[in-house]
């Protein structure tokens, strides 16, 4: 089943960042690319290199980590329910639904259906385009903390999926929350399976990295104006998708936006100096040099 | 917890008071008054699984909190956890208040006393996972196993009713097994698609391919093949596939499987049977032997063979164990039995346990341990062991497997049933396995597991469905939707061990929380039926038949609890409320 639904995603994305790139990037700066990528290229290299690890982490990380998770993990889903069923206390009192039940009272068909599309090709597209279009620029900071900032998410994120374990609403609560991307949809199931285990709702990353793309992209505003409104909007649609879809408590949601955030000051943080192994031996002799009685 | 309340209760008072007292004198009133405990509301946590790995579970445990709580009850969201988690939380660990799951029944009523005997109340499995000790109990479980023919559904029904009466767990509901199935290349397909292992055998391959593809929800198969690991199995239906009994039933009737034939006759107080078994062999070559049987029972009855203190029983299908007295060795292929009761039916079911190699398991008996280290105590290397290439003497050999995702199998053409020995068994189990290869592939819900089907990737879903996707099954032409009434019953299970589960009125009120003819409707959509007693048909006592009210009846209508009612009836159990909260003394 994923090799049909694979392809699809690939064929989409592929349409929807060709366009993307003509309309926002311009053929005048994708042409200047072609002459420079490779200035480019080792503008950013270290950065990628690090990218690289951190995915080779992650990869371990969530291979093992859902086994690791039930071994050493706190398991705080019923936390999550129990304040998904009071942040809208100020505006029903004592018959006060689940948020996320409440968002899916909202739901039609046309929707669904969007929230679906956003859910899978909208936050594909909203990461990988940024890349592009930063590539695209003559100065390496925006593609910089744009690797940092991704970086950053994975590995908070990863790090809380072990350290906790939680359920979504749509498996805690079906009576109320319908799943609705895979009872319509089931096809994506495929995908997301290989992408993620289900116990690893808290934080959403979805959300987390839709906040970093939409505010790395009002911070380059100035070299992609249009492109800063539509990350927007892409970003609140995947924010809301991942409640409106049975996906996510809005707890995790809130702590996914501050994710995000402290993600982009990571990546603004770093976009300078890059990371070498010099400065990490450095900083792991003055380490070494902190600890009193070495020298005995 | 953040702090005691009535530690800050007592500063509290201790120093607003306390200068008051002095002056006044009546010091001893107050010491009087401080000295108390404030009541505590009572909290409870309810285990359940999560909708992707039982569908009904955790709505049943939904239903369950919000009426607990409205009864003024703390119990927070249900907990969820996986499988293999839960089941060792509530089986081996016993660390849980409540807990919303099915059964692995077989329908066989002398699971009863595994479930619920005083003396099983320290082991680790099924047998009597509620730690639950009724003396009352315990000589009903022991009539009904000594009782004869005639006098069996009497002696059941007697039990029944005690469980009814004591509530040591509450029964909900029978769900129905739900399967959709393709006909085009394989056919012979039972009510329900495949809820049993002889279902198997039933099959019949219209020719167009060897390789039969099945899909599974319960990925645990994928990761653990240990018969006896009783976190990972429910009722063993795929691990049934490498593992042979010596009698096998099929569709209600003992067939002789291993065994080619069984000669009972009296013995003392009991039964006793001459067993002849077929020529077999181990998946691995090896010819298995009496001997293997005889280790079989000696090894489920103490996985230590003798090692440890105390013995470590097997923790899954334990009750049918405990039937055999004594097993002699008489040559390669004969064996002596005896047997502790004196009803056929009920030896029969000793001997329908999956058989193990001695020389296999026979080195898994020393405690298990983490690089040396001693973990948890009274557990074998047997019981943690993930026996990951099972040797069986089953029809179908195992062949490989990657966690999460597939399990393949293949015909093991040296099965005494693929030679021709099946004297004795009906068709069309005699024929064997009819195709080459049997693969098992993961699916992560039910719906996903429709679309596989819909889109001819598959012959039939291996586990239940949940009831929401027979719609859609319905409006396919080419999907054959197959429905039987399970076994397996949902209930509700209280960690007796702990006040004030301990308390029977407290039972019997938490089961009359619980709208069994609304959670048919609302969570099984009418695909289950209620019931208020673990074994049904005749088994079921006059006047606990199911009519649509429970004998503990729901204190409300239509689902909707009538939270005066349900407090009186905490009341009228003998506790007590504050402020709508039922509370208690000391507490935690």
């Amino acid at each position: 089943m994923l090799q049909q639904v694979l392809p699809q995603l690939l064929a989409v994305m592929l349409v929807m960042l060709a366009t993307a790139a003509l309309v926002f990037v311009g053929r005048e700066r994708l042409s200047r690319t072609r002459y420079e990528y490779r200035d480019r290229f080792s503008a950013v290299a270290p950065y990628v290199g690090l990218l690289c690890i951190v995915l080779i982490a992650n990869k371990i990380a969530r291979d093992i980590g859902p086994e690791l998770s039930w071994l050493i993990g706190i398991s705080i889903t019923p936390l999550l329910q129990r304040v998904d069923g009071v942040i809208l206390w100020p505006l029903f009192g004592t018959e006060t639904p689940q948020f996320v039940m409440w968002i899916q009272t909202l739901a039609t068909p046309e929707l669904t259906a969007y929230f679906s599309f956003i859910y899978i090709y909208g936050y594909v597209f909203l990461l990988v385009f940024p890349l592009i279009a930063y590539f695209a620029l003559p100065k390496p900071e925006p593609l910089r903390r744009t690797i940092v900032a991704y970086g950053a998410n994975y590995i908070i994120g990863v790090l809380c999926y072990i350290v906790l374990i939680a359920y979504g609403p749509r498996l805690m609560i079906p009576e109320q929350v319908d799943g609705l991307l895979f009872t319509h949809y089931s096809e994506y199931q495929f995908l997301t399976k290989e992408i993620n285990d289900q116990t690893n709702v808290f934080p959403s990353l979805h959300t987390s990295m839709a906040v970093t793309a939409a505010h790395l992209a009002w911070l380059s505003r100035d070299e992609y104006p249009t492109w800063a409104p539509l990350a927007a909007v892409i970003a609140v649609s995947v924010v809301i998708a991942t409640m409106y879809l049975g996906i996510h408590w809005a707890t995790d949601v809130i702590f996914g936006i501050m994710l995000g955030y402290v993600s982009v000051r990571i990546g603004v943080y770093m976009e300078d100096t890059p990371p070498s192994l010099e400065k990490i031996r450095g900083r792991a002799d003055s380490l070494w040099r902190a600890i009193p009685g070495r020298s005995r | 917890m953040a702090s005691d309340p009535s530690l800050q209760r007592r500063a509290f008072l201790t120093g607003a008071a306390g200068t008051a007292a002095a002056t006044s004198g009546c010091i001893g009133n107050l010491r009087n008054l401080i000295g108390r405990d404030a009541a505590q509301q009572l909290s409870l946590n309810i285990a359940t699984l999560p909708a992707s790995a039982d569908p009904y579970a955790v709505r049943i445990a939904n239903q369950l909190s919000k009426n607990l709580n409205l009864a003024g009850i703390d119990a927070g969201p249900p907990e969820p956890m996986e499988p293999d988690v839960l089941l060792r939380n509530i089986l081996i660990n016993q660390d849980f208040d409540l807990y919303v799951l099915q059964y692995p029944s077989e329908g066989y009523p002398g699971e009863l006393r595994s479930m619920l005997y005083s003396a099983y109340g320290e082991e680790a499995g099924w047998q009597n996972p509620f730690g639950f000790s009724d003396l009352e109990m315990d000589d009903r479980l022991d009539a009904q196993q000594a009782a004869g023919p005639d006098t069996r559904v009497e002696a059941v029904r007697e039990t029944q009713r005690q469980v009814v009466r004591v509530q040591p767990f509450t029964v909900v509901a029978f769900p129905d097994h739900i399967a959709g199935v393709r006909t085009d290349r394989f056919t012979g397909w039972d009510a329900g698609g495949l809820p049993e292992t002889a279902n198997y055998f039933q099959l019949e391959s219209t020719g167009e391919t060897d390789e039969l593809s099945l899909l599974l929800q319960d990925p645990r198969a994928t990761k653990n093949r240990n018969p006896i690991a009783v976190e990972h199995r429910n009722r063993g239906v795929v691990i049934g596939l490498f593992y042979d009994p010596l009698v096998r039933r099929i569709g209600g009737t003992p067939t002789p499987w291993l065994a080619s034939s069984v000669e009972w006759d009296e013995r003392g107080d009991g039964l006793a049977a001459t067993i002849r078994l077929r020529e077999a062999d181990w998946h691995d070559g090896e010819p298995l032997t009496a001997s293997d049987v005889a280790f079989t029972y000696e090894f489920l009855n103490d996985t230590s063979l003798g090692t440890f203190e105390t013995s470590v029983p097997t923790p899954w299908r334990r009750g049918r164990v405990d039937l055999v007295d004594d097993v002699e060795v008489q040559d390669d292929r004969t064996l002596r039995m005896a047997f502790t009761t004196e009803n056929v039916d009920t030896a029969n079911r000793a001997l329908e346990v999956l058989m193990l190699p001695e020389h296999v398991w026979s080195e898994r008996t020393d405690p298990a341990d983490l690089a040396g280290v001693e973990l948890a105590g009274q557990t074998t290397e047997a019981l943690v062991w993930a026996n990951e290439d099972p040797v069986g003497s089953g029809p179908l050999r195992f062949e490989s497997a990657q966690r999460d995702e597939n399990l393949n199998l293949v015909r093991f053409e040296d099965h005494f049933l693929h030679r021709g020995d099946t004297e004795g068994i009906p068709d069309p189990y005699a024929s064997g396995i009819d195709f080459e290869r049997l693969n098992f592939e993961v699916m992560p819900s039910a719906d996903t597991a429709v679309e596989v089907l819909e889109n001819d990737n598959a012959d039939a879903s291996a586990n239940s469905l949940e009831a929401s996707v027979v719609p859609r099954i319905g409006r396919n032409d080419d999907i054959t939707l197959t429905i039987t009434r399970g076994q397996s019953f949902y209930h509700i299970g209280y960690n007796c061990r702990e006040a004030p589960m301990s308390d029977p009125r407290f039972r019997r009120t938490v089961a009359r929380l619980i709208d069994r003819e609304h959670l048919i409707s609302s969570v099984f959509d009418d695909y289950a039926e209620a019931s208020e007693v673990p074994f049904t048909g005749e088994w079921t006592p006059e006047g606990l038949e199911w009519d649509g009210t429970a004998e503990l009846s729901f204190l409300g209508a239509d689902g909707e609890l009538a939270v005066d009612a349900a407090q009186e009836a905490f009341m009228d159990a003998g506790y007590q409320y504050e402020d709508d909260r039922l509370v208690r003394r000391g507490g935690d």
